[in-house]
């Protein structure tokens, strides 16, 4: 999974377009999407939240629903970003695609 | 190892301030919490504490992604008290004994009432250089020494000011309006950056981050 670190963010960013969601919650969904290819240790999606939170991209805050949680939000920022992203990936998946699935 | 263990763990290997601290041990202990209950509420509800701590991952690499964002705003904030030291300095030295008005002592023979106060203001702002080198050196104690060079240099401000006020009171003629408040302009200047770094209000560019 040492691959997947470089997009760790995008795929953040892509969970919390959704719906605003707390580090566990955005580790069960990424698992979830991904049909388990995605089975990250469960703490390398905080350090990702916190610096995303850093760069601007998510807003946090504690919220009590039965439990006390830190609930992370995509800002307008964050949401621009995740469209480049999707973007950029699209243009490179195509590309590598297009090389990589060439039968010569 | 139970859950306990592993925030205690954590805590050992976290070099971050003080509210991030806090923050990231009460957000890991909520979601390993989270973990124990569904596992318990599972079919198999055997050594639930021990695989979701397997699966969270080692304390150890979880705190060096931490660590890694920290040292790099630690360090900003060192150079920024680097920068600010060389911004009071130059308040000092040219604004208020030159460009404001003159002292009519000699520079060697300042009355005893404003010489202490800019002497341990110099001692202050040579501390906050000691310490905010050392920040930008180390790796365990970066944070503490960053955070100690800002208080150096918020202490060698407020002797600064005080020292000016002092010496107003000895120099002929109240300074005009605008002397003063671009002076205080100069040291909010020299203060601001450093703290909003360290207490995370300033945003680090993501690239530096990563």
């Amino acid at each position: 999974m040492s691959e997947l670190h470089g997009h760790l963010d995008l795929l953040v960013l892509a969970v919390l377009a959704d719906a605003p969601a707390h580090g566990y919650a955005v580790i069960e969904e990424l698992r979830r999407r991904s049909a388990g290819a995605f089975d990250l240790p469960e703490g390398t999606v905080y350090p990702a939240l916190h610096r995303l939170e850093t760069s601007g991209f998510l807003t946090s805050r504690w919220e009590a629903h039965g439990r006390r949680r830190r609930v992370y939000r995509l800002t307008r920022r964050g949401r621009g970003r995740l469209e480049r992203g999707r973007s950029d990936w699209s243009a490179f998946a195509g590309a590598v695609t297009t090389v990589v699935g060439e039968a010569r | 190892m139970t859950l306990n263990d592993y925030v205690a763990a954590l805590a050992r290997e976290l070099r971050v301030g003080p509210s991030r601290r806090r923050r990231i041990l009460a957000e890991v202990e909520d979601h390993l919490r989270a973990s124990v209950d569904e596992g318990l509420a599972s079919d198999v509800p055997r050594d639930v504490e021990e695989a979701a701590l397997a699966r969270f991952g080692p304390a150890e690499d979880l705190a060096a992604g931490f660590n890694r964002q920290w040292r790099v705003r630690t360090r900003l904030a060192a150079a920024a008290v680097l920068g600010g030291a060389g911004v009071l300095f130059v308040s000092v030295q040219r604004l208020m004994e030159g460009w404001v008005r003159p002292a009519p002592w000699p520079e060697d023979a300042a009355p005893a009432a404003v010489a202490w106060q800019s002497g341990t203001a110099e001692a202050c702002l040579f501390a906050a250089v000691g310490l905010a080198l050392l920040a930008l050196a180390g790796r365990r104690w970066s944070a503490a020494a960053a955070g100690c060079a800002l208080v150096a240099l918020a202490l060698a401000a407020a002797f600064v000011s005080h020292y000016d006020v002092e010496r107003a009171a000895l120099v002929a003629g109240p300074p005009a309006n605008w002397e003063l408040a671009g002076v205080c302009v100069l040291r909010a200047a020299a203060l601001l950056p450093a703290a909003l770094l360290l207490v995370g209000r300033l945003r680090v560019p993501r690239v530096l981050l990563t």
